[in-house]
């Protein structure tokens, strides 16, 4: 009895003396944020420890946008996500605050809160632990957590929105990383001309319908196989696509350490793919030809290939059916979620 | 037998009393549950931590600094004489520069004789995967990685002498839940009995490039848990950290 009581109490303590725990959810007061998911996408799932709020997708997406976070306030997340492109950049790699690009092509933010990884390798287990990242990176905004917390708690504005988010005025990394995911989350594309044929309210051109067959034909783009047709336009898997013999980025083999995995990157969605270009990880392709040539002609034979490249035949498409399939993916730009105003800087 | 018995029965109650009657002499001791600082106190070999000179020589000969010694220790058990085991979920960043960041204390521990005390060197896998987190797990204490989620577990920074006598960058991070350390110190039956104690764990650096695996800065001077050459330097190196900490003392 004695002793099933002391494990008892010893297991209780245990529980209320944890330390690093999750922090804890939204402040008293705040309007729960209701998603807008078009029909055709899936539910989203949103993390207990970090429920969506009207206050704190307020506040993140007045951070995206606040080049506070970055190391001389010359730069944000919007300096190199824009909406324009899909949350991209239309440089093949961004320059940061000391002028110095990267060695990756800004990846566009859409549908993020349908994805399980985040980055070309999928370095960043989630989007709260994802947003830390840029800030600290030395070729990119490059400010140090502690001064940015210093930044953000001396300001006249932060710490009361802070507040009205989560419930304390003194501000957190946490905190930063919850508000910017929230506003990420928001980011949902699912208007295009496609989703609209789908739902009946337009139809495709006949060009643009032999396009989608190419798309799915096994024997033809095959495409579906890794950017699955349907509401996501990717299973977010990490392959080899062959863009170079020997891999040039080690990819998801930085993450992993497993040898398999070189020059793994994932499978980005074709989402307004017409408007996200450059193309590929390092932003090698200018264009959607390109990209196209380089499945039906140019990819190479790297030793850990998907296998349904190293499986297909080269030259399946003739010039017309490129030029199809080209017009296909057009239909996958959502004009709505590029102008949205939703998304837009906030005034103020 | 039956003899025996009683004999043996009667010795319990002695015993028993014996142990009641010297718990409470003890001033402030009639809990029966203690309360255990750990401090961890760094060195190499037997010299104290001094930052920035390259004053130390590691078991494989080469000279080396300490220009930043910082490490998580984390879940930390306490096993008794009954094998029952009392588990605290709790993390710890150790700054060997800064000695207000060496402790922590563990209440509530239920009195016995105890076998062993049980810890690990970084920050499990549920908490190794996702950086929004407070307190010690805080992103903003310098122990994560710009390209990937997780924590850094032990971080060592400084310069070597190599081969060519050149000053040259030390860098041993380990992490990647590949990367936890177990850490078991016997504590041969030591009583707790309802007071207070500290116990002082030693970390000697150097055990951490002794054994099982010598290294040798020339060819292990550079580490970040990220590379071709870190998989097989992980496993090694969270080796040798299981066999650095020692019971120094308890007060
Ligand atoms: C200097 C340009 C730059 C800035 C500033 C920047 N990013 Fe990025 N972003 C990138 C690049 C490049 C990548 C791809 C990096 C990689 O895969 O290694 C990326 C990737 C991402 C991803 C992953 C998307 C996916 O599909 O996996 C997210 C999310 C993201 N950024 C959000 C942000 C947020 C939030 C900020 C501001 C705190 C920010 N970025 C600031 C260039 C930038
Ligand atoms: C074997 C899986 C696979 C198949 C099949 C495949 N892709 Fe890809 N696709 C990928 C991966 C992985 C990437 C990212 C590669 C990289 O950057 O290293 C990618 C990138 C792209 C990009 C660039 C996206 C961006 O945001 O930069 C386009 C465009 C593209 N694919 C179109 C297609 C088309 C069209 C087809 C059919 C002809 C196709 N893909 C077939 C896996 C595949």
């Amino acid at each position: 009895m004695r002793f099933y009581f002391s494990l008892v109490a010893a297991l209780f303590f245990a529980l209320i003396l944890t330390e690093g725990c999750k922090p804890d959810a939204p402040g008293p007061g705040t309007t729960a944020y209701k998603l807008d998911i078009p029909k055709g996408l899936p539910a989203m799932p949103i993390p207990t420890d970090n429920p969506m709020t009207e206050e704190g997708v307020a506040l993140g997406r007045k951070l995206f946008y606040d080049p506070i976070l970055s190391g001389n306030n010359t730069q944000s997340c919007a300096s190199c996500h824009k909406q324009e492109f899909a949350f991209g950049d239309n440089k093949a790699l961004s320059l940061g605050i000391d002028g110095l690009p990267g060695t990756r092509n800004a990846m566009p933010l859409a549908n993020l809160g349908f994805q399980r990884k985040f980055f070309w390798d999928g370095g960043a287990a989630d989007i709260e632990s994802q947003a830390i990242a840029p800030i600290q990176n030395p070729v990119e905004m490059h400010e140090t957590l502690p001064n940015m917390l210093k930044k953000l708690n001396a300001s006249s504005t932060y710490p009361a929105l802070f507040e009205k988010a989560f419930g304390s005025a003194t501000i957190t990394t946490s905190m930063v990383m919850r508000a910017l995911a929230q506003f990420e989350r928001t980011l949902i594309s699912g208007n295009s001309k496609w989703d609209k044929v789908q739902r009946g309210e337009a139809s495709l051109s006949a060009e643009e319908e032999r396009g989608k067959e190419i798309f799915l034909a096994e024997d033809k783009g095959d495409c579906t196989h890794c950017h699955s047709f349907g509401s996501t336009f990717s299973d977010f898997e990490f392959r080899n696509t062959g863009l170079d013999s020997i891999a040039i980025d080690a990819g998801r083999f930085l993450i992993t350490l497993q040898a398999t995995d070189s020059g793994k990157f994932k499978t980005p969605t074709l989402r307004n793919i017409a408007v996200t270009g450059p193309y590929m990880h390092d932003g090698r392709f200018a264009t959607l030809e390109e990209c196209v040539d380089h499945y039906n002609v140019n990819f190479k034979n790297a030793k850990y290939l998907d296998g349904t490249l190293v499986e297909r035949k080269k030259g399946l498409l003739n010039a017309q059916e490129k030029a199809d399939l080209i017009a296909f993916l057009h239909t996958l730009t959502d004009n709505e979620f590029l102008q949205n105003p939703k998304f837009a800087k906030p005034k103020d | 037998m039956k003899m025996n018995k009683q004999v043996s029965y009667s010795t319990l109650a002695l015993i028993l009393m014996v142990v009641t009657f010297s718990a409470c002499k003890k001033e402030g001791s009639h809990s029966p549950y203690s309360k255990v600082t750990l401090s961890f106190e760094n060195a190499v070999d037997d010299q104290a931590i001094k930052f920035g000179a390259i004053d130390y020589v590691n078991p494989a000969g080469n000279q080396y600094s300490v220009d930043l010694l910082k490490y998580y220790v984390s879940n930390f058990a306490f096993v008794r004489g009954d094998d029952s085991v009392f588990n605290f979920q709790r993390y710890l960043l150790v700054d060997a520069s800064d000695s207000t960041k060496w402790s922590i204390t563990l209440d509530s521990i239920p009195n016995g004789a105890f076998k062993a005390l049980r810890f690990y060197v970084g920050v499990d896998s549920a908490h190794n995967h996702t950086l929004s987190q407070d307190g010690a797990l805080d992103p903003s204490h310098g122990m994560i990685w710009d390209w990937k989620t997780g924590y850094i577990f032990f971080k060592h920074e400084g310069y070597y002498k190599n081969t060519a006598g050149v000053n040259t960058p030390l860098t041993q991070h380990l992490g990647t839940d590949n990367g936890l350390v177990k850490v078991e110190i016997p504590l041969n039956g030591i009583p707790l009995d309802g007071g207070p104690a500290n116990m002082h764990i030693r970390f000697n650096l150097n055990d951490a490039y002794r054994s099982p695996n010598k290294f040798d800065f020339n060819k292990d001077g550079f580490h970040m848990s990220s590379g071709v050459g870190d998989v097989f330097w992980i496993k090694d190196m969270a080796d040798n950290l299981s066999r650095s900490f020692s019971l120094h003392r308890i007060d």
